[in-house]
């Protein structure tokens, strides 16, 4: 079995956990056990939720998916994730402004711990008052846009738009 | 490195210790080696859990002074989950039923593990 | 490692042919045929076509999983065992049966999980299957043996409990009472016995043996070492035969040698927190991943 490790993090309310679940509904013809509801490796309502979902799509090939819990506090475990992470995902929503510069502290952390493949997933683009994602790549510090990552818009419920991110993900990892 | 002896190993332990439901052995990054589980628990995802638990585990552990960490115990309702290393390339998973002693558990985990280990060098 | 498929056990002796199943952790039936005092030579000699009945020895891994003593290879079918001594009842029985056909893990492993068999219960099957006859294999000194290495797992009979391969050397040869045929095979007063490994490499010895292998340092003979722990001479020439069949010591003749370095085989884990990714599976998911859009 060949698995990858993938971490989704980002600010808090981004869809972090509807992304890992719409990822895992993929599945080829889902065996039972995968879904006994406990999706979350602590109880999803506790603050130090890490989600952890598979996704099998041949018989010898999975990425298990992990995601960040969102709190400050719990920055500790970004380490333990990204240490074994093949890629990741940070996803930002660009309706709360509040919450970019940690967006970019989570990004710096990252960086500093691992130069892996990712892309930025920008998630509620019609809330009111989202940004325009080439201004969050300026919030988060990109002002030569040939140096960042890609940024694409996320619609974290929908598996299509979800596929959509992770192919570009996947393109980063050729 | 042979695996097929380990289920050996975890099947005598398993068969051989009472309250004792299950037991998996897994590669720190989370992949399974050998196990013996009940039947409707996922084996890849189990083996994820541990390595993720152990490296939480560890971390907590040098956070708080604790120095290394021996075992990491989870007791639920319903019985145990205990993680223990077996030297640096597998960790022990071991399922116990809420009956099962504490004290003589944790001998028969070591003595596992100390099979284990032989059989792993 | 190349395999001993048969042969006589004058040529090989039982320890030898275990050691070799549990190094290569082999899978398979070893069979011996007994060929000496222990068949009732009269009788076969009335009847040529008259067959003996032969020990199996399963193996999975190295590990012995039971040992049936037979005309032929039988299925020691565990729930017919729980049935005679009334454990549970035939109901029951016919109830699990159903239940544990097509598993693929030891049946006695799965009924001690549901809470059915307790563990003392389970240890009684396993002390009948496997280590009541152990005694007797290594009593047996002419014989042929045959290993199948093909012979398929027999989940039914199986306890889930086993023993690996070098342990069951040590309990059948300490189980052994006649000693006589072997007595040119002990090592002799005079020679000294000389650790293979500074480790025990999980054998399970008892108190005497310990003792005795603490001082298997090459420096002392059979004689001083029997001196020192205050043991009978044949008692210690019989662990140190022991402590040499599984492996733990060697008898160095006369003249103590230069300790051997063991080196110990790399463990090659799959402990490597860096596998790569392979391109084969970035494209393979990119395509799965482009179905799932459309």
């Amino acid at each position: 079995m060949e698995i990858m490790n993938l971490v989704v993090t980002g600010t808090l309310g981004a869809g972090k956990s509807t992304f890992i679940l719409s990822a895992s509904e993929m599945q080829v013809a889902a065996p039972d056990k995968h879904n006994t509801g406990d999706e979350a490796f602590f109880p999803q309502d506790t603050t130090a939720s890490i989600d952890f979902e598979t996704l099998q799509f041949d018989e010898e090939m999975a990425i298990h998916i992990y995601g960040t819990p969102s709190q400050v506090r719990f920055d500790f475990m970004w380490e333990i994730l990204i240490e074994r992470a093949h890629a990741y995902v940070l996803l930002i929503a660009a309706h709360r402004p509040s919450e970019f510069h940690y967006a970019r502290r989570i990004l710096n952390f990252m960086n500093q711990h691992a130069q892996i493949p990712m892309i930025i997933g920008i998630t509620h683009n019609d809330c009111e008052g989202a940004w325009r994602p080439e201004d969050i790549a300026l919030a988060l510090g990109y002002h030569n846009s040939t140096k960042q990552p890609p940024i694409v818009a996320v619609n974290t419920q929908d598996r299509a738009s979800v596929a959509m991110a992770l192919i570009t993900l996947m393109e980063q990892c050729l | 490195m042979s695996i097929s002896n380990i289920d050996g190993i975890l099947q005598n332990f398993v068969s051989g210790t009472a309250d004792v439901q299950g037991a998996a052995l897994v590669s720190p990054d989370g992949l399974p080696l050998a196990s013996t589980l009940p039947g409707t628990m996922d084996e890849e995802r189990t083996s994820a859990m541990c390595a993720a638990m152990l490296s939480l585990g560890e971390r907590i552990g040098k956070e708080l002074s604790r120095g290394n960490v021996d075992r990491i115990l989870v007791e639920g309702e319903n019985g145990y989950g205990i993680l223990m290393g077996c030297g640096d390339d597998a960790v022990l998973l071991v399922l116990a039923s809420k009956s099962a002693k504490q004290g003589l558990l944790m001998l028969e985990i070591k003595r596992a593990v100390s099979e284990i280990k032989v059989a792993l060098s | 490692m190349q395999m001993l498929a048969h042969g006589y056990l004058s040529q090989y002796s039982l320890a030898e042919i275990f050691n070799l199943i549990q190094e290569g952790k082999k899978n398979g039936v070893l069979s011996i045929e007994p060929r000496d005092g222990s068949i009732d030579a009269s009788k076969v000699a009335q009847d040529s076509t008259l067959e003996i009945p032969c020990y199996y020895v399963s193996f999975q891994g190295g590990r012995v999983m039971s040992i049936f003593y037979g005309l032929e290879y039988e299925n020691q079918d565990l729930l017919a065992m729980v049935l005679e001594r009334q454990w549970i009842p035939l109901e029951q029985i016919k109830e699990l049966k159903k239940k544990l056909s097509g598993l693929t893990i030891p049946w006695g492993l799965q009924l001690k999980v549901w809470e059915i068999i307790s563990v003392d219960r389970l240890r009684l099957l396993f002390d009948i299957q496997v280590l009541s006859q152990l005694a007797k294999i290594f009593e047996i000194s002419e014989g042929k043996f045959r290993f199948d290495p093909h012979a398929e797992l027999n989940y039914p009979e199986m306890t889930g409990l086993s023993l690996s391969a070098r342990n069951a050397v040590l309990l059948g040869l300490r189980g052994l009472k006649d000693w006589s045929r072997l007595t040119n095979k002990l090592p002799a007063p005079e020679s000294r016995l000389q650790r293979a490994s500074s480790e025990l490499q999980g054998s399970s010895l008892e108190n005497d043996e310990q003792l005795v292998w603490q001082l298997a340092l090459g420096e002392m003979s059979v004689l001083e070492i029997a001196a020192q722990l205050n043991l009978e001479i044949d008692k210690v020439r019989q662990i140190g035969f022991r402590l040499c069949s599984i492996g733990l010591t060697h008898e160095v003749a006369v003249k103590p040698s230069p300790p051997i370095e063991i080196v110990k085989p790399v463990c090659v884990g799959g402990g490597n927190p860096n596998i790569q990714i392979s391109t084969a599976f970035v494209s393979k998911l990119i395509g799965f991943l482009k179905q799932q859009k459309g």
